[in-house]
């Protein structure tokens, strides 16, 4: 009796886990038209922008808007962008890993990759914002017989550091949380050639006790070992300002306040990028209004320290009594540059706060739409920080009011679509949700589900 | 699901490669530094007229700084003019036929005033201001950088005149490391 | 050896002789000379003594090459004119020889085409031409030699020739300053410009004289007012006051301590008010302060305390240049004149002894007179020589027009100028620096002209042409006094002179004979009393007016209508482009105006109330409309200019010349009537009316400056005469003054001069007087001839993209009583002992090096321009492109330092490559000798006219910067940053005259 009940659960379980398998893994079907058009959107805006960074070469950095004072500009924003977009992945899949947070298996997988990709986009632009790309490798430190070094002063070689420190991280991180699950990919494979590449890409991983119980381990290890990273690379980047004398820019609050933006336009990213992946792929059973909610909830906290960040910044420079440093953020909020500044305070700030209300949290229409606020709002938080702190600065003399050109649109456009093709090839080629993990613990729906055929 | 991939996902491979090849290839043309090639120029470049050093500096014990007359004034050794040459020249006609066809180029440049159009040995990239009077002041003797040239029928370069070649000299002698010592 | 010879040599190897210099740019061939030239040798400048021929002034000059090529020039010390100092356009004078677009050799119009000619053949084809003329025997006005204003030999020879082959000469230059040589004849009866001692006056006022820019010999009267005027704090001595009376805070009026602002045109009646409180009868007598108060509307209260500044002081009155020249300027002249007698500085302050050259008489009346017998047909051949008409004489003239009844028109200019289009033959003269030849700027003073290099192109000297011509079309009877050519045509003009080959090459290096040095008399003893004319003397006795003739001081005749939205038109020459001659020097036409800080562009020039009702601002594009012409051009919101007044500059709106003059800006002349002073016959430039509409297009406001005002930052720091005099004499505390951020940690020389190698003997640093500088950009222009600073062009200076290593800041201070301060700052790098340029940058592109320079390694640079973002000073310039240098003006490029590429960062290297020359040179004496003062000077110091800035070694406590820098006036720019500069600014000082005291009284309404 109690056997056949074993039998049936058993039963029960191994179809429930059959149809988690072939849910996520249906995702790395042949393609559909509306894949293939995607990615050949993605290669016309990526192949514009390629070519407008070759003529910004051949040409030299004039191409691009730069009006001195202002010598960084939206290369540098994308920058910080795009690292604080790779933020939120590792924090949700380590740190949230470590506090057994069980929301994050649906989304987890989303936002490592994102991570990943973000790193891989951010790392472009140092290069690309060089006045001669052809001699960037004199900031790497390579013994040479000049015997002469990189300056370990400047924050430039920090980051250097910081970005492929955090890169190799990620990506192992990302890999090792992947291997059961090509695994999977593997065994359901039909084409030779993928047998081949899973089988590689898997390390012979069968899903024996002893494996699952190291795989564990060095889960846990890299989780630990990532978490540090989350607060250390973003501080980092905000040392490229804070450590400088520009007022705006000079301001002890950066690292916490830059980390926080990152996880929060972080969050938002994978927002953006949940939303419609759940739909595309019909996996509305494994990430629901759970899920969402549970991100909101994140979201709303990170904008809410970054407003507070925001007003302490405009407090610390009243009170400074410094000249320099006020009249920075009285032009910030009613100088040329006012309209950005009051985008961004718009997106990061006023827009949030809907998300106090539980029936925005749980709408998927309405998160997607505050989702990309918050990407827009971020983006111009850092446009403000860099631009417009510059043009403004202790030489009135050299004040001035920068516009972008075509160049830098088609490479800002261009990374965007750099960091899309990754991750749609991505979403082809490997399960993008964590299967093992999700047959752990099984999203309430199917739970319900099993119940049933055990009942049957 | 059929073996066969649909075109399009056959191609997107190649098309990622090449883009990126391409990029890559532009880019490496559009930066080729100048001076590297200036650098790695032929060591013994053919001259127009068969001048023979080791004549001039062993057998008839020509000082250096007879011809290249600024070498202790000014940043330039100096290339000794054709009326330099002419003042020996004038009398010394050359001993084998090898020798007179040599110095008949020569009278011919001298007859028409034409100068002789030497083609470089040592050159430096723009970006270094060197100076050879410090040098020649400080005791550097003139084989210390140009070699044995005493030795040698057509001059070639023997020292690689690369920076680090420069500053460990510089090291070795106490002379000053400074950057803008040599760049500005 | 023979110098010609020597030229021959440098003729034929020049061109190898610089591919060895070159070589180190890239060519791999290395072409020595044929026979070695003396005194050159390969790597090591040759100098040579000349004279600055950009404008009358006559400037000597020393001119820098290198294997047979210009690179730089400076001024001769010795020259009594401009002691070794130079101006922009002087700086900028290779530009005009290596100039791209000058004509490559003659050439001839054949059916509306320009075909190239052989001089042979141009020579003979002039020569014929005038001998038909003069066998045919057409009165001597048939054919014309115009030229500008010549002097010396050149002179001689033009009217020699002109007589020998029946030809007239006329002689015309566009700022001629007639009414000034009238007024000196009514007034002492001697028709000549004297020469104004201002550096030893205390007192100088000037009525629209532009001393300091244009007007007679601006490079010499900068030096002069900077020894009157600049007050260093190295002695507590009060300094002189100067007082300016002009329609425009032009850059001379915005150095002024008092700026009075009247109406254009009624500049004279307040002259003629302070003659009378000083109790000149005559025409003064009926001139009370209250009255000529209700015309000019400055208050009585002003005209008499400043009559009292006059006469208490040893005094100086400026008559008024080209933006006061009015149809009665030269009523206004005597006006000045008067002032300048009954305050007792005719002799003393004012002296005939020593008459200056930079004025012509009746030169408009005679062009005008040649207009009228050029449209009767009456001139049959016009040949034009240095001089531009077409573009500098109203259109309404009809000058152009005219031509067209000349049937042989040729030009000798080196460019193919507006008047040039209009020639069957171009002729292209030697650019001075190419040609012998001799100026007399002042009677005793000699300054000689020798050729630097050989000509660039197939050019030829133009006296050299007219020799030709002279011999073979000229009348047999008076042949040249010469076989030879030019040279030899000079040489023997110089025999007296120099009667010998030794005299002759002393004469060469000294670069000219200097007798009539002038030295200033004691004060108040006239010591040439008797050098004045008769009428002269007996008017400094009895106060009457020298000739007869009584002059009339109605004010000036406005053409068109006054009133409701019509304003007074002031145009003015501007320091860059004079007249407009330089106007295809890149790095003048990027040079930005002192007052509006414009570069590229004409504006219209507007008080910024004006344009707040007319609803304008920045860059959009008015037309000025007067009832001879209209022109476009874009609005400039300048707090200097009058609320009934709108300011256009001279200089460009060319539609030939050039790439770079051509179809850049408009030329305001268009505006302008015909109308004549009726005294002087001179041109009256200003007296118009126009009106303003809106286009409603904008253009780019091609501006370097990004605001007017500091902001109240106090980054050019100012003290009143009573307090600057109270600290330089001890009595008060430095620093004691309203103290801001930083200052109670007070920065000395002593710990500036740590930051370099405590065991090296040198920590250079710079004291430059904010009080001296008078923002006239000498040192710009120099900075780049020394330094290879390429010019952007006008859509990069619109990104603000300009590449000049040191810039001069204008801020605009307003004050009690509607007057307005103007501070320029020279903006450099500062060499920081803390340079926050330094940690950021992560390949050690810059850093701070044994001698505390702060290195900019370009070779090194990579790019990223974080030392740019960390720069407070903002001096780092960056190469957004591959900055071109069209051939042959490559050719100046400086050999000793390098021309950078894009994307590299740069900025002000206090010379290194002079530095480091030093340093190699002082070894000879010995290993341990070390650069003493003087041994070198910096390009911007050498050729600041009034020596605002000293560089130097600021750990010799005995360097002149040391003392200065460690003086009561000398502060750091954002000290409080505790960058640690190494450049020390010394204050300005204000209100001399004490009107900020009185500041009750408001000075003038505008």
């Amino acid at each position: 009796m109690a056997d056949t009940v074993k039998q049936k659960s058993g039963r029960a379980q191994a179809g429930v886990f059959r149809r988690v398998n072939r849910d996520i893994l249906s995702t790395l079907q042949k393609p559909g038209l509306g894949w293939a058009a995607g990615m050949a959107v993605v290669l016309t805006v990526l192949a514009a922008g390629v070519t407008a960074e070759i003529y910004q070469i051949k040409v030299g950095l004039g191409v691009a808007g730069y009006e001195p004072p202002v010598m960084w500009a939206v290369y540098i924003t994308n920058f910080v962008f795009w690292v604080g977009i790779a933020h939120s992945g590792t924090l949700i899949s380590a740190i949230l890993f470590l506090f057994r947070a069980q929301f994050r298996t649906a989304v987890y997988r989303v936002s490592e990759t994102m991570t990943v990709f973000a790193v891989m986009t951010a790392g472009l632009f140092p290069l690309i914002h060089l006045g001669r790309v052809w001699y960037f490798y004199y900031l790497a430190p390579y013994p040479n017989e000049r015997l002469l070094w990189p300056n370990f002063r400047s924050p430039l070689v920090w980051d250097f550091f910081a970005i492929s420190t955090y890169f190799t991280i990620s990506s192992v991180f990302l890999y090792v949380g992947l291997i059961p699950d090509i695994a999977a990919a593997r065994d359901r494979a039909r084409t030779k050639l993928r047998r081949r590449l899973y089988g590689a890409l898997s390390l012979g991983w069968q899903g024996t006790d002893s494996q699952w119980r190291h795989y564990n381990r060095a889960y846990l290890f890299l989780a630990g070992l990532a978490t540090p990273l989350v607060l250390s690379v973003h501080s980092v980047v905000s040392w490229d300002f804070a450590m400088a004398i520009v007022p705006g820019w000079h301001s002890t609050i950066f690292a916490p306040y830059f980390v926080a933006g990152a996880i929060f336009s972080g969050v938002a990213m994978v927002i953006t990028l949940v939303v419609p992946l759940r739909k595309a792929f019909r996996l509305t059973d494994y990430i629901d209004e759970y899920h969402l909610d549970r991100l909101a909830k994140l979201l709303l906290l990170t904008s809410s320290i970054v407003f507070y960040a925001y007003l302490v910044e405009i407090w610390t420079a009243w009170y400074s009594g410094s000249p320099y440093e006020r009249a920075i953020f009285w032009d910030r909020a009613f100088g040329q540059y006012a309209w950005a500044s009051w985008i961004m305070y718009g997106c990061n700030c006023i827009i949030p706060l809907s998300l106090w209300f539980k029936r925005v949290r749980t709408s998927w229409f309405w998160m997607f739409i505050v989702s990309i606020f918050v990407n827009v709002g971020m983006w111009f938080e850092r446009f403000v920080i860099i631009i417009q702190s510059l043009a403004h600065e202790f030489i009135p003399y050299q004040w001035d009011y920068y516009k972008p050109t075509w160049v830098e649109m088609a490479i800002t456009a261009g990374s965007f679509a750099w960091f899309l093709m990754w991750f749609l090839l991505f979403i082809k080629f490997l399960p993008s949700m964590a299967i093992s993990e999700l047959k752990e613990l099984l999203p309430p729906r199917l739970r319900r589900q099993k119940k049933e055929m055990e009942a049957a | 699901m059929p073996m066969k991939a649909s075109g399009w996902r056959r191609s997107l491979l190649p098309i990622l490669v090449v883009m990126v090849a391409v990029s890559t290839v532009v880019a490496a043309a559009a930066c080729e530094p100048k001076w590297k090639a200036q650098i790695a120029q032929d060591t013994t470049p053919v001259q127009p007229l068969q001048f023979m050093h080791d004549v001039h500096v062993t057998a008839e014990s020509i000082p250096c700084a007879y011809c290249h007359y600024s070498t202790n004034v000014s940043e330039e050794a100096g290339i000794p003019p054709v009326g330099t040459c002419m003042g020996c020249h004038r009398f010394v006609a050359g001993t084998s036929d090898a020798f007179k066809t040599e110095i008949q180029k020569l009278i011919g440049f001298a007859a028409d005033s034409q100068p002789v159009p030497w083609n470089r040995v040592y050159s430096v990239p723009s970006f270094v201001q060197f100076t050879h009077k410090p040098h020649v002041r400080a005791g550097i003797t003139c084989s210390q950088c140009h070699g044995n040239v005493a030795g040698m029928v057509a001059v070639s370069r023997e020292t690689p005149l690369t920076m680090g070649w420069c500053v460990n000299c510089h090291r070795d002698n106490g002379a000053p490391d400074d950057c803008a010592t040599c760049h500005y | 050896m023979e110098r010609r010879d020597f030229l021959k040599l440098i003729g034929i190897t020049g061109a190898g002789a610089v591919t060895a210099c070159d070589a180190k740019v890239g060519p791999q061939s290395l072409i020595p000379y044929v026979v070695p030239p003396d005194n050159i040798t390969p790597g090591i400048p040759t100098w040579y003594a000349s004279t600055c021929r950009e404008c009358p002034a006559g400037c000597g000059t020393h001119v820098k090459t290198r294997e047979g090529r210009v690179i730089k020039l400076e001024g001769n010390p010795e020259s009594p004119v401009n002691r070794g100092k130079l101006c922009a356009r002087g700086q900028a004078a290779h530009q005009n020889l290596y100039d791209p677009d000058r004509l490559k050799g003659p050439k001839r119009l054949v059916n509306g085409e320009y075909v190239d000619a052989q001089w042979e053949q141009a020579t003979s084809a002039l020569a014929a031409e005038l001998r038909r003329l003069r066998e045919a025997g057409g009165d001597p006005g048939s054919v014309v030699l115009l030229t500008g204003l010549q002097t010396g030999t050149r002179e001689r020879l033009y009217d020699e020739w002109a007589r020998a082959v029946g030809a007239r000469r006329v002689v015309y230059e566009p700022f001629a300053y007639e009414p000034l040589l009238e007024a000196n004849r009514r007034v002492f009866g001697e028709s000549v410009l004297p020469s104004y001692d201002i550096e030893g006056a205390e007192f100088v006022i000037s009525f629209g004289a532009e001393f300091l820019e244009t007007w007679i010999s601006p490079v010499r009267y900068a030096v002069e007012w900077s020894r009157m005027h600049a007050f260093r704090g190295d002695e507590a001595v009060e300094k002189g006051i100067f007082v300016a009376v002009e329609p425009r805070l032009s850059m001379t009026a915005s150095n002024a301590d008092e700026w009075v602002s009247v109406k254009p045109g009624t500049e004279y009646l307040i002259a003629l008010a302070m003659a009378n409180v000083l109790g000149a009868g005559g025409e003064a007598a009926d001139w009370t302060p209250r009255r000529a108060a209700e015309a000019t509307g400055v208050d009585a209260g002003t005209i008499e305390r400043l009559a009292g500044l006059f006469r208490d002081k040893r005094s100086v009155a400026l008559p008024g240049g080209i933006s006061t020249s009015h149809s009665n300027a030269t009523a206004a002249a005597v006006a000045v004149n008067l002032l300048n007698r009954a305050g007792g500085a005719i002799g003393d302050t004012v002296r005939f002894s020593t008459p200056v050259t930079g004025a012509v008489e009746g030169s408009y009346r005679a062009i005008v007179d040649l207009v009228a017998a050029m449209q009767t047909g009456a001139v049959k051949a016009l040949l034009f020589a240095d001089t531009n008409p077409v573009f500098s004489l109203p259109p309404a003239l009809g000058f152009a027009e005219a031509l067209r009844q000349v049937p042989f028109r040729v030009s000798f200019g080196p460019l193919f100028d507006e008047t040039g289009a209009w020639c069957q033959w171009l002729l292209p003269d030697h650019t001075p620096l190419e040609s012998w030849g001799d100026w007399i700027p002042q009677q005793g003073t000699v300054g000689i002209q020798q050729p630097a290099m050989r000509p660039v192109f197939n050019t030829r000297a133009t006296p050299d042409v007219l020799l030709d011509v002279w011999r073979t079309a000229g009348d047999p009877a008076a042949a040249p006094a010469t076989e030879g050519g030019w040279y030899e045509y000079l040489r023997e003009a110089w025999s007296d002179r120099a009667p010998d080959e030794r005299a002759w090459a002393e004469i060469l290096r000294a670069g000219g004979v200097w007798e009539g040095a002038a030295v200033a008399p004691p004060a108040g003893q006239p010591t040439d009393g008797a050098n004045l004319g008769r009428a002269g003397v007996g008017a400094a006795a009895t106060g009457e007016l020298g000739s007869g003739e009584p002059t009339d001081f109605a004010p000036p005749a406005y053409d068109g209508p006054s009133g409701e939205g019509t304003f007074d038109l002031v145009v003015f020459p501007q320091i860059a482009l004079y007249d407009g001659r330089t106007a295809n020097r890149p790095w003048l036409q990027e040079l930005p105006d002192p007052a509006s800080s414009v570069a590229w562009q004409t504006w219209v020039e507007l008080h910024p109330e004006v344009a707040d009702e007319l609803g304008l601002v920045d860059g959009d594009v008015v037309t000025v409309e007067s009832a001879h012409g209209s022109v476009q051009a874009p609005v400039i919101r300048y707090p200097g200019a009058r609320r009934d007044t709108v300011a256009l500059p001279l200089g460009r709106g060319h539609d030939r010349m050039g790439r770079y003059a051509a179809g850049r800006g408009v030329n305001p002349i268009a505006l302008l009537p015909p109308t004549a002073d009726s005294a002087s016959g001179g041109f009256a430039w200003q007296g118009v009316r126009v009106g303003l509409t809106k286009t409603g297009t904008r253009v780019d406001p091609l501006r370097f400056q990004g605001s007017d005002s500091d902001e109240g930052r106090d980054l050019a720091e100012a003290v009143p005469m009573a307090a600057a005099l109270r600290l330089a004499s001890g009595e008060a505390e430095v620093h004691a003054e309203e103290p801001h951020l930083g200052e109670d940690i007070p920065l000395t020389v002593e710990r500036v001069a740590r930051d370099s190698d405590p065991d090296g003997p040198y920590r250079w640093g710079m004291a430059i007087s904010l009080d001296a500088c008078t923002g006239c950009n000498a040192c710009v222009t120099a900075c780049s001839a020394e330094n290879n600073l390429p010019f952007v062009g006008p859509e990069r200076v619109a990104k603000s993209r300009f590449m000049n290593w040191i810039r001069i800041e204008r801020y605009l201070e307003a004050k009690p009583g509607g007057r307005i301060e103007t501070h320029h700052l020279p903006m450099l790098c500062q060499h920081c002992g803390a340079a926050p340029c330094e940690p950021v940058c992560p390949v050690y592109a810059t850093y701070h090096n044994p001698d505390g320079l702060n290195v900019q390694v370009y070779n090194r640079c990579v790019g990223t321009r974080y030392c740019s973002n960390n720069c407070p000073y903002k001096v780092r310039y960056f190469n957004w492109f591959q900055y071109e240098w069209p051939e042959p003006l490559n050719w100046g490029l400086n050999p000793d330092v390098l021309a950078r590429e894009k994307g590299v960062m740069e900025k002000c290297t206090y010379c290194v490559q002079r530095i480091n020359a030093a340093k190699i040179a002082i070894k000879d004496q010995g290993p341990d000798a070390v650069i003493t003062e003087g041994m070198f000077q910096t390009a911007c110091q050498q050729t600041c006219p009034t020596d605002a800035i000293v560089f130097g070694n600021l750990k010799d406590p005995e360097s002149r910067v040391a003392k200065l820098a460690g003086g009561p006036l000398a502060y750091s720019a954002l000290e409080h940053l505790n960058t640690r500069p190494a450049n020390f600014y010394l204050k300005q000082v204000t209100d001399r005259s004490g009107v900020e005291a009185a500041a009750a009284e408001p000075v003038a309404a505008h």
